[in-house]
């Protein structure tokens, strides 16, 4: 037997048939959490942030590893010198090395990041005992203090490499270490610019350190200051601790959640609690870092060098001077930083390759 | 694509006809309605991609078809029964009861069983034309066959429900009543 079956039969036919399929209340906690959260741009969600900072960590630690096992005649000169105190720069015939020095020995990246931790636990817990004993460095217990100071050294004609080393030391003998170092020992003035990190409760006393006639520099300059973020980190903090109750709250009725529309508007408050949390996990990191160890800038040249420069040119014989030594360090920048670069740009051409092939994965799977 | 709220909107206007459409494929309303929460849950997850336009309502329904295609699948795995083109007697038999079909007329139940005895090949493409109103390119992208073989499809399905017996009886009450009309 067949029968005729038009297009507005089967219509009829099949939503009669669905018809009889009631549709179940789905929306019921979403009416209550009517006051959704608005949707955050691209940048602040939390899985771009992750995959921001995933990648950053890439690309730092090859980097860094990059720095490590960097290797050429400059860089070889340099690490002697640091490795060795008594060895002078007078011999000078190697190039500018740029880069910056490792951490104390023994320690890593991940080795600092819990030391910093622990510091500041330990620093929290005993200015809760003991508020407003003032520290070593000058800093009552319990607070968190920004140092960071600038200083201008004058050494003697050939004693650059030498105070870059001694500098090294005594970064290391107060369990900080240097985190740039710029060195130029070629040409007629030979310099050098670092940045040091050393605990904050030690920063006044390693600028006394250097200021003593026993370090062999003469001090042109110095600059201190200090931003007192006791009250901001707190702050941070207790939004943070706040935050993760308020997302525990939302685990748990997500658990109890039984339909989509339940489901969709729990899972869109925890994700914006979660990249609260995230951000602001960032921030108390960054001012724990800054507040465990103090900043600062030296810069170390030659007296001599300076002055003979300085009395020998002038007029147009020391501008075209300038430009030549302009032009020449602008090169050596450029050369200096090809390296780098080429790599960073090699890895995120690798990130995008890679992110392009899940990003279909997803896809397909999605659909 | 759209914010946030029009997401919702979307979501929410759609959901009846999709889970209904869920209900028609796997004919188990407790499987249909987890098929189209998952269905949702990936759209939303996924927001950001879903296309501009008349091609969204094709996106959404091509992620509930795979959903109940997995949950067809899954449950086979489960059973250990696979020949191929899936029938509906996988699940349990929870059609709406016969007081709830009473309710509408007894060509539901006809119609009901009539789907039943497709398969899923052609059960589909007949279900997301003619309850879901896709179009036939819309269909094409949903199952992610080529229109020619959607085209296909549904003729064959159609020529199958045309020659059931259930069908028939009521396109002859059809065509008497029709004729009395006239």
């Amino acid at each position: 037997m067949s029968t005729d079956l038009t297009d507005e039969d089967l219509t009829a036919a099949l939503t009669d048939a669905a018809g009889t399929y009631p549709v179940p209340e789905s929306h019921r906690l979403d009416e209550e959490l009517a006051d959704a959260v608005p949707e955050q741009p691209w940048w602040q969600r939390r899985g771009a942030q992750l995959t921001a900072v995933a990648a950053a960590l890439v690309v730092g630690a090859v980097v860094v590893g990059s720095l490590g096992s960097e290797s050429g005649p400059s860089s070889m000169r340099s690490k002697a010198l640091l490795s060795n105190p008594s060895a002078e720069a007078g011999g000078g015939t190697t190039g500018g090395t740029t880069g910056a020095a490792a951490p104390p020995p023994g320690s890593s990246l991940s080795d600092i990041d819990v030391g910093t931790t622990f510091s500041t636990e330990k620093t929290q817990g005993v200015g809760g005992a003991v508020a407003g004993t003032a520290g070593p460095g000058g800093v009552a217990d319990g607070a968190r203090v920004v140092k960071t100071g600038a200083m201008t050294l004058i050494v003697a004609d050939g004693k650059v490499g030498a105070a870059v080393a001694k500098l090294q030391k005594l970064a290391r003998d107060n369990r900080g270490y240097l985190s740039e170092q710029q060195t130029q020992e070629l040409g007629d003035a030979p310099s050098a610019t670092l940045t040091m990190r050393v605990p904050v409760a030690r920063f006044d006393a390693v600028i006394e350190t250097i200021r003593s006639k026993g370090f062999g520099a003469k001090v042109v300059s110095v600059e201190s200051s200090g931003r007192d973020i006791t009250a901001e980190y707190a702050d941070t903090a207790a939004q943070i601790t706040s935050l993760q109750a308020a997302r525990a709250r939302y685990l748990t009725i997500l658990n109890g959640a039984r339909t989509i529309g339940e489901v969709l508007s729990v899972q869109q408050r925890i994700d914006g609690v979660q990249g609260q949390i995230d951000r602001l996990e960032g921030s108390r990191r960054v001012l724990a870092n800054q507040s465990d160890l103090a900043t600062l800038s030296l810069s170390v040249s030659e007296k001599e060098g300076e002055r003979l420069i300085e009395g020998e040119r002038s007029g147009f014989a020391k501008a075209w001077h300038d430009a030549v030594d302009g032009f020449t360090s602008g090169v050596q920048a450029l050369i200096a930083h090809s390296g780098r670069a080429l790599l960073v740009l090699l890895v995120a051409a690798a990130a995008l390759v890679v992110g392009r092939w899940a990003w279909r994965v997803a896809r397909r799977r999605l659909i | 694509m759209d914010d946030i709220s029009d997401i919702e909107a979307w979501l929410k206007s759609d959901y009846p006809t999709a889970y209904r459409t869920a209900c028609l494929v796997l004919r188990d309303p407790i499987e249909a309605q987890d098929a189209v929460q998952e269905a949702f849950l990936r759209v939303w997850r996924f927001r950001s991609a879903i296309p501009a336009g008349a091609g969204r309502k094709a996106w959404l329904y091509r992620v509930v078809v795979n959903a109940c295609v997995s949950r067809i699948r899954s449950e086979q795995s489960r059973t250990g029964r696979d020949d191929g083109d899936v029938g509906l007697e996988r699940f349990p038999d929870l059609a709406p009861s016969p007081h709830v079909v009473a309710e509408h007329s007894q060509l539901a139940g006809d119609v009901i069983a009539a789907l039943a005895d497709l398969p899923e090949s052609l059960r589909v493409p007949i279900v997301l034309r003619f309850y879901a109103g896709l179009s036939e390119r819309e269909i094409a992208t949903a199952i992610d066959r080529r229109p020619g073989t959607v085209k296909s499809r549904l003729y064959e399905a159609r020529q199958r429900l045309a020659h059931d017996p259930r069908l028939a009886a009521w396109a002859s009450t059809s065509d008497v009543l029709e004729a009395e009309a006239r």
